[in-house]
């Protein structure tokens, strides 16, 4: 019909840099005037015409990295800050190597089901080399499971020791301190606080297995667990009954095992009980986010709290400012985690010299980072991607809110400070004890 | 032996069989179990059960309302329920007014929006089966969910509590959370008002002579399809208002439709369709299973030594295992009518 | 116009109620779906996603379970999806944790899904139409609730049972074969058998005598009671067929997703396939699987649809810049389904696209049928 008309297909349109897609519908959609790839059968072939294969001594000319972030549900707050901080790895990857890396979202809901549904589209579709995200447990076991039976290498954030451990899965890597050595570095720390701790944990994969490490970690440095409650979530947001149950036991101080908006509000309720004033309190896999949403007032309730990384860990001073001025939230530990994640898939593909899944998983298991910017942000820390489990060994950091009159707000909010930092060899699980065969 | 006998045909005079005194009996068993090991505990999640009770009757008014005296199944009530959180946000965040201008302008929005629905959808349905209903407002649920999402986004919002509404009241043997107290105020009132406009009112009458006999009541003069609008935007406006107060409560987000629509049906449903005090009393009923369930399992598992007891999370099934075992034994709910939605 | 004429007349054959072809109607249509669904899905200028074809054929025959129920039975269930779950759960969990063969672990899915049909049924039967979907629900969410406990390491929990796999389907970037005795061939030819063979058994059930008196029952149940048919019984049993297929539908989807999750327990789940039923026309047997098609391919579609250029990219006339308008699109279906559940509450998309077809091949001068 229109013999001045290419073959545009939908794939071609969504790969664009950038900006809107324009789509011929309608009228058109009949013709196809040269027929090169297969559209009889069912065109089933996934693989994007960009991927390049082969050994070319300089790698891959182009990347196609996949975000599974949660844009909208409970963990809405934090998908932003995982595209901004993919955003600056990009720059800097481009500029480093002469590649093009493209960046595809995904909006995991913090639904296992639905994200492994956009997994699976992103790869099959899209054709994403390989993915990063999942800060949700259940999510990241999830879409890492999938990914692996597929071939697809995957950085997550999900804090469950189930992910390096029983779940464990090939093509999965996990970025975060994993639960037990965040518990592992708050033990003592916890138990100088308080003797006697109430535990209240989310009832999934990863407030399950961080109630149980934390329970024992409080043992062994001579505290006591006076009771534990598994919360509704993620996503609720009523927590009475349970601070009913923390009110009435002996427990000198409580352990929120709450993830994000779920653990804002219970911040909320407990200080509207007086609680905060009462007992010790402390936040597992702390994130200064969820404080931020509320005031420097409640801030300072946060006695305790294990997280991989902090804006007021010693270094990086740059990437802290620049993910500042990108404009959308103040650094905190997921622009890190995303940040170091596409950073060593990127550079996994250029050692490799393809974008093959499996090369890749080759070149992370074991490789010690240490040319590199992350090596920047924290200068004095050792990284391993241990292969034994996948699981980054790096140090684990323990805050403290500040005194409410410290702090600040300038060039970033700045209120919680580092009170110890361990070195991650010191308190990962064994290999032989996480009980991942790989 | 024979004194137990003569006992237990007393209690059948009165029309209760012998196994609901058994099992009355041993709650009552384990509930004194519950206070006597934990009683300040006890005294905490009994209130703070009430509590949560006037919160879902009051949800579950406008449902039941709309369910008794209009035969329709109003799926979308829960999200009037999000829509009055949302507008909320709306009016205090985004326009800048106080939280108690609020109470007063979100349900009156409300009910323009219950308006503009029995116009245009419900009173198509009001003679079909009540399927046809229940699946139109499903629908009317999704698309308000939807349109929520569009306007406001897919973040959860959350609306500034006013101060003196902040904090915790306490009330010697327990505390409550200001603003929850408020809200059984509210709640309180509410349906002390309804009651009053169903039973004591002229227009209640009309109303209830309108659902027993339409054509009659209609040929009597009452202006049946009028009551019916006005009906449908009361119990919007309820949703509305129970909203509001979540809504600055606990913050809101565009699943809290669903949710509320679920919990709200069972509230309905166990207290029997078409039975407003079957509601209050179911309401206050399943809050307490909520609240009292995991306290009486902890204890009864510290006694008996068997951890397998203490079900972590029960609290949350909780409604609907009360469901069943109410429908099992009263297939209507504790006080629904015969025939009605059947 | 002879042409026409030979046409109109093989048309009329065609569409004769008693003539052997249009008895063969459902077969054939269900042939056809199978056949052309992934094509057309996999096309450049539709999908390109070819194995959404997967996702979808398992819904059709869930919602066809389903409406066995709804449509055949007038019986409205929100908690259908417990059927889905178990069905999925078993499969997965039997090949995950217990390391069964699939054809050992699919049955055990399928047979508890059913004798749990059978006794809720059983229970639940006798109450008003309310009452019944309220207990539905209360049951599926119970099954969520166990699930989510994660007894004994069984369901996985939150994250639900991965890595479930048969041996015998391999896996590459998104596409799975299956791979026995030597061949090797795409999955989504086993999944269309399993389909096709679930499928006519249901419309084997649907037009059986059993089927015809579920409608009598539908219609007025005191007339059929009358009339001798115990109605509780008929309730029950479609129930148990009904938890069945909706258990097959589960293992299918077991198989595309390598596992289960608690999605399949959900009552997002429950109201989703109420919804496309109602949706496509429950009082078809090819309604609820349209209404799948539709709401499905919806998704997918109107997602990513951004900009609409009319007539055509090389010729822009018009530009409509949807992005963000579209990805509400279930505000649309919301609205349709609403229009459709007002002015035609059983006939829906399909039945609506039947009359219409009607119409047009009368007003093109073929008998009216």
């Amino acid at each position: 019909m229109f013999p001045l008309m290419s073959r545009l297909t939908r794939r071609d349109l969504l790969r664009t840099a950038g900006g809107t897609s324009a789509i011929g519908v309608g009228l058109l959609a009949g013709c196809n005037s040269d027929a090169d790839t297969d559209t009889g059968d069912g065109g089933d072939s996934g693989s994007p015409t960009a991927q390049v294969t082969g050994t070319t001594t300089s790698g891959p000319d182009e990347v196609s990295v996949g975000v599974f972030a949660p844009y909208s549900g409970p963990f809405a707050p934090w998908g932003g800050s995982m595209t901004t901080a993919t955003e600056l790895a990009k720059a800097d990857l481009e500029a480093e190597f002469d590649i093009t890396v493209q960046v595809h979202e995904y909006d995991t809901e913090t639904d296992p089901a639905a994200a492994q549904e956009r997994m699976q589209r992103a790869v099959t579709s899209d054709g994403i080399d390989f993915a990063h995200g999942g800060v949700s447990s259940a999510v990241a076991g999830s879409i890492g499971s999938w990914a692996s039976d597929n071939g697809v290498p995957f950085i997550t954030q999900g804090a469950s020791d189930t992910l390096t451990g029983a779940d464990c899965a090939s093509h999965m890597f996990r970025a975060y301190p994993s639960n037990t050595m965040m518990a592992r570095s708050v033990g003592a720390p916890m138990a100088d606080e308080a003797d006697s701790w109430y535990l209240l944990y989310t009832n999934y994969i990863w407030g399950q297995t961080g109630q149980e490490v934390i329970g024992s970690v409080l043992e062994e440095n001579g505290a006591t667990v006076v009771g534990k409650d598994a919360v509704p979530g993620p996503g609720n947001q009523d927590f009475t009954q349970y601070i009913n149950n923390v009110e009435n036991s002996d427990a000198d101080g409580v352990a929120m095992i709450v993830p994000g908006l779920d653990a804002r509000a219970a911040a909320g309720q407990l200080r509207n009980r007086g609680l905060d004033e009462e007992l010790s309190v402390m936040f597992h896999q702390f994130e200064d986010l969820v404080m931020w949403g509320l005031d420097e007032e409640a801030a300072s309730m946060v006695d305790v709290g294990p997280t991989g990384w902090v804006n007021t860990v010693s270094g990086g001073d740059e990437f802290k400012q620049r993910v500042a001025d990108a404009g959308e939230t103040d650094p905190f530990s997921r622009h890190y985690m995303a940040y170091v994640s596409v950073d060593q898939l990127v550079r996994a593909a250029m050692r490799a010299g393809t974008t093959d899944g499996d090369d890749i998983r080759s070149e992370l298991e074991g490789h010690e980072i240490t040319d590199s910017p992350v090596n920047d942000i924290q200068p004095d820390a050792s990284f391993q991607w241990r292969a034994c489990d996948h699981q980054l060994i790096q140090p684990t950091h323990v805050v403290a809110a500040r005194e409410t009159s410290e702090m600040t707000g300038d060039p970033y909010k700045q209120w919680f400070d580092v009170t110890d930092t361990v070195a991650g060899g010191d308190v990962a699980r064994s290999c032989e004890e996480t009980g991942c065969s790989l | 032996m024979g004194r137990v006998r003569a006992v237990l045909r007393d209690v059948e005079r009165f029309g209760v069989s012998p196994a609901a005194v058994l099992t009355a009996g041993i709650l009552l068993v384990l509930l004194a179990h519950a206070f006597v090991m934990r009683p300040g505990l006890f005294v905490d999640q009994f209130v703070g059960g009430l509590v949560y009770g006037m919160i879902l009757v009051l949800v579950a008014l406008g449902l039941s309302i709309i369910l008794g005296l209009l035969g329709v199944v109003n799926f979308a009530h829960g999200a009037f329920f999000m829509l009055g959180a949302y507008l909320t946000f709306q009016v205090v965040v985004q326009w800048g007014l106080s939280f108690w201008a609020a109470l007063f302008v979100v349900p009156l929005l409300l009910a323009v929006v219950g308006f503009a629905i029995e116009r245009a959808v419900l009173r198509h349905v009001y003679d079909e089966n009540p399927l046809i209903g229940l699946l139109a407002t499903f629908g009317l649920a999704l698309m308000l969910t939807e349109a929520t999402r569009a306007v406001w986004g897919g973040s959860p919002l959350s609306v500034p509590t006013p101060p003196v509404l902040q904090e915790s009241l306490s009330l010697g043997v327990t505390t409550i959370a200001r603003m929850r107290l408020f809200t059984v105020v509210v709640s309180v009132l509410v349906v002390a008002a309804v009651y009053l406009l169903i039973e004591r009112t002229d227009f209640g009458l009309s109303i209830r002579a309108g659902v027993l006999d339409r054509e009659m009541a209609e040929f009597l003069g009452v202006n049946i399809p009028l009551r019916f609008v006005l009906i449908f935007m009361l119990g919007a406006a309820i949703a509305g208002l129970g909203g509001v107060l979540r809504g600055t409560e606990l913050g809101m987000d565009v699943a809290m439709g669903n949710q509320f629509i679920i919990i709200t049906f069972v509230v309905v449903v166990v207290g029997g369709v078409g039975s407003l005090f079957g509601s209050v009393v179911s309401g206050l009923l399943i809050a307490e299973a909520t609240y009292l369930t995991p306290l009486v399992l902890a204890t009864l598992a510290e006694t008996t030594n068997v951890a397998a007891i203490n079900v972590s999370g029960i609290g949350g099934l909780m409604p609907f295992l009360v469901m069943i075992v109410v429908l099992l034994v009263r297939p209507r709910g504790l006080f629904g009518q015969k025939g009605f939605m059947e | 116009m002879s042409g026409d004429a030979s046409l109109v007349d093989a048309a009329e054959r065609f569409a004769d109620e008693d003539s052997r072809l249009w008895r063969w109607r459902v077969p054939v249509g269900l042939l056809a779906t199978v056949v052309l669904l992934r094509p057309v899905l996999g096309s450049e200028y539709v999908l390109g996603y070819a194995p959404y074809a997967n996702t979808i054929l398992v819904w059709m025959l869930f919602a066809a379970a389903f409406n066995l129920l709804l449509g055949y039975s007038g019986l409205l269930s929100f908690g259908h999806a417990m059927f889905l779950g178990l069905g999925a759960y078993g499969t997965a969990a039997g090949i995950a944790q217990f390391e069964l063969p699939f054809l050992v672990a699919a049955p055990i899915g399928i047979g508890l899904a059913t004798a749990l049909a059978y006794l809720i049924g059983r229970i639940i039967a006798r109450k008003g139409e309310i009452y019944f979907a309220m207990l539905t629900l209360a049951f599926a969410e119970s099954f969520h609730f166990v699930a989510n406990q994660n007894y004994g390491g069984l369901t996985g929990g939150s994250t639900g049972v991965t890595g479930a796999s048969p041996v015998w389907i391999e896996s590459e970037r998104g596409l799975k074969y299956v791979v026995v005795g030597g061949t090797r061939f795409d999955f989504y030819f086993l999944l269309a058998a399993i389909f096709l063979v679930a499928a006519l058994s249901l419309w084997q059930i649907v037009r059986s005598p059993f089927g015809r008196s579920l409608v009598a029952v539908r219609e007025n149940e005191a007339l059929a009671r009358s009339v001798g048919i115990d109605t509780r019984q008929y309730k029950i049993w479609a129930f148990t067929f009904s938890g069945l297929f909706a258990a097959i539908a589960g293992v299918m989807f077991a198989l595309v997703n390598s596992g289960a999750n608690l999605e399949t327990l959900s009552i997002q789940t429950s109201g989703d396939v109420i919804l496309m039923s109602v949706l496509g026309g429950v009082n078809y047997f090819f309604g609820p699987l349209f209404g799948v098609f539709v709401w499905l391919f919806s998704e997918s579609w109107l997602t990513e649809f951004s900009t609409l250029v009319v007539p055509a990219v090389q010729f822009p006339l018009v530009r409509v810049d949807l992005t963000g308008v579209l990805s509400y699109w279930q505000f649309f279906l919301g609205f349709i389904f609403v229009v459709a559940v007002l002015l035609a509450p059983r006939e829906g998309l399909w039945g609506l696209t039947r009359s219409a077809v009607d119409r047009l091949y009368t007003r093109l001068g073929g008998e009216r049928r």
